[in-house]
């Protein structure tokens, strides 16, 4: 038979498998897959999950089967702001498949990774004698028209110390999206807290969730709901918990991943099976010498499916799968933003390809 | 064909081109459309298939055949990996053909309903274009001259989506 017709179905089911950078080619192929490719039930069936690294311009990992080949594996998006290089990145999370990030401290934007469509929120003025200092959140409570974006400042009193000493943080800003506006609050007397520089809280279950120290290492966690701060103990409190402790949500559970070295990159995950209660650290030995990967790699992150993305000194990016016990390396080909000085600052995001608008979070 | 199932039922197909293919029953079942045919007791000794050649359709015999005689996966947990393997290979084997005839065989599986030929193909497909130009994929899928965008729109897609041109 020649010149076969392919119903649209099955050229859907050939698209879904393809690599988001070539599908994006093959909007060029004919004004048919074009038309097929912008289809929002087909991007909808497709469900691809991609994740997103602070670099500048913004970088994209698709690592989804099948997709082994390297040239489609990591690209670089175009850039939501104008001058993208060597900006400070933040991502503070994501939701329904727009990401919220924050560039040079200064502007906040929602973005679409996938559609490329970004739109600019106001930024809350602080007082300049407050510092850059912030802790960030995204989340929302009941509903998702309660969606909001937390910024807690630090007093003036507190502004210059030193990185490493107790601060306070008694000023919240909020931007609800139902009103579009912030809004201040002082009711929040969060003192002598020790936490990563601009940190992002992990939302889970209408809560956001901080590691801080505060006499010692515990999870500090703000209902979304009610807006009432709580302390969660961390499993095995005092020991194993480091600077580079992170958390992270696994299949709808809070976990924490710690690292350390000795010789070898040891990995430690403890999940939260019910509020304060955790489960058995589970330790993993990378084993990343049998790839030639030598010194400390720590976490970076849990992926929502296990997986754990890791970064060594020399900026190689580490997928590890701890069901296959397999890795995959990839060379970083632009520098991901994050604090060196304390090894944090660097959040990676994990979203679904979507159509919707970043506008489409407003009430009309 | 084994000795064993010569006893079991036979189902006969017939071509567009009027070649007759006898095959056991349990082959046919991989195709959910025959499948539905039998259970509704509208087959017939002779199944007309008007719109499948003699080549197509022999290709899809030794699909079912081989997959028929594998082990499901639902038949029990713990089947040996040696079975899994083996299917694999034989899957990547019978993709090694042409063009056009991975065409016919994805609508001939797309009729009979064959889900695994379906998703096997689909996956073939999408793997010989994944390297290749827009120009490259037109040729190679045989895309309708008439539907191509126009010189500007092309441009524009281009533009806008020069990073996934890299």
């Amino acid at each position: 038979m020649v010149n076969v017709i392919l119903p649209d179905c099955i050229i859907h089911d050939i698209l879904a498998r393809l690599p988001t950078k070539v599908l994006y080619r093959c909007k060029c192929v004919s004004k048919h897959w074009n038309s097929l490719i912008t289809d929002p039930y087909f991007i909808k069936m497709r469900k691809r999950q991609m994740i997103l690294l602070p670099s500048s311009p913004i970088q994209v990992l698709d690592d989804n089967y099948p997709n082994d080949d390297m040239a489609n594996l990591m690209f670089k998006l175009p850039s939501p702001y104008r001058n993208p290089q060597n900006n400070d990145v933040i991502f503070l999370g994501t939701v329904n498949g727009i990401v919220l990030l924050v560039v040079n401290y200064t502007r906040m934007i929602l973005y679409n990774p996938f559609t490329g469509a970004s739109k600019l929120l106001p930024y809350p003025i602080s007082d300049l004698a407050c510092g850059s200092n912030h802790i960030y959140g995204f989340g929302y409570g009941a509903t998702l028209d309660d969606l909001k974006i937390l910024r807690f400042d630090q007093s003036a009193f507190y502004a210059h110390q030193s990185a490493f000493y107790a601060r306070d943080y008694d000023i919240l800003h909020v931007f609800r999206f139902r009103t579009n506006s912030w809004s201040m609050s002082r009711n929040y007397n969060i003192k002598n807290i020790l936490i990563k520089d601009n940190d992002v809280g992990t939302f889970l279950n209408v809560s956001l969730h901080w590691i801080v120290y505060k006499y010692q290492m515990m999870i500090m966690a703000l209902n979304l709901e009610n807006m009432v701060l709580s302390y969660i103990p961390l499993p095995v409190p005092g020991s194993g918990h480091n600077t580079r402790s992170r958390l992270a949500t696994l299949h709808g559970r809070l976990c924490i991943i710690d690292s350390n070295y000795y010789g070898q990159t040891r990995l430690f995950v403890s999940v939260m099976k019910e509020q304060g209660v955790w489960s058995e650290q589970c330790l993993f030995i990378s084993g990343l010498e049998v790839i030639n990967i030598q010194g400390f790699a720590p976490p970076l992150t849990l992926l929502n499916d296990g997986r754990i993305l890791m970064m060594n000194n020399s900026k190689k990016l580490i997928i590890y799968d701890t069901l296959k016990h397999s890795f995959k390396v990839l060379e970083l080909s632009e520098k991901l933003y994050y604090d060196e000085k304390h090894s944090c600052g660097l959040s990676v995001i994990e979203y679904v390809e979507t159509l919707v608008s970043p506008s489409d979070f407003f009430a009309v | 064909m084994s000795t064993s199932s010569s006893s079991s039922k036979k189902i006969v197909l017939k071509s567009a081109d009027n070649e007759t293919f006898e095959i056991d029953e349990i082959v046919a079942l991989e195709s959910q459309a025959i499948k539905n045919m039998i259970e509704d007791e509208c087959a017939d000794n002779v199944i007309p298939l008007g719109n499948i050649d003699s080549k197509t359709l022999s290709k899809i015999i030794e699909y079912c055949k081989k997959h028929a005689e594998s082990p499901k996966k639902d038949d029990n947990a713990d089947i040996d990996e040696k079975a899994v393997e083996d299917l694999k290979s034989f899957d990547a084997e019978f993709a090694k053909v042409d063009m056009p005839l991975i065409q016919d065989i994805l609508m001939a599986a797309n009729f009979l309903n064959i889900d695994n030929l379906i998703g096997l193909m689909c996956r073939t497909i999408a793997d010989r274009i994944k390297g290749k130009t827009p120009e490259e994929i037109r040729k190679i899928l045989n895309i309708n001259k008439n539907d191509l965008l126009s010189p500007e729109q092309e441009a524009k897609a281009r533009e806008e989506n020069s990073w996934a041109f890299d």
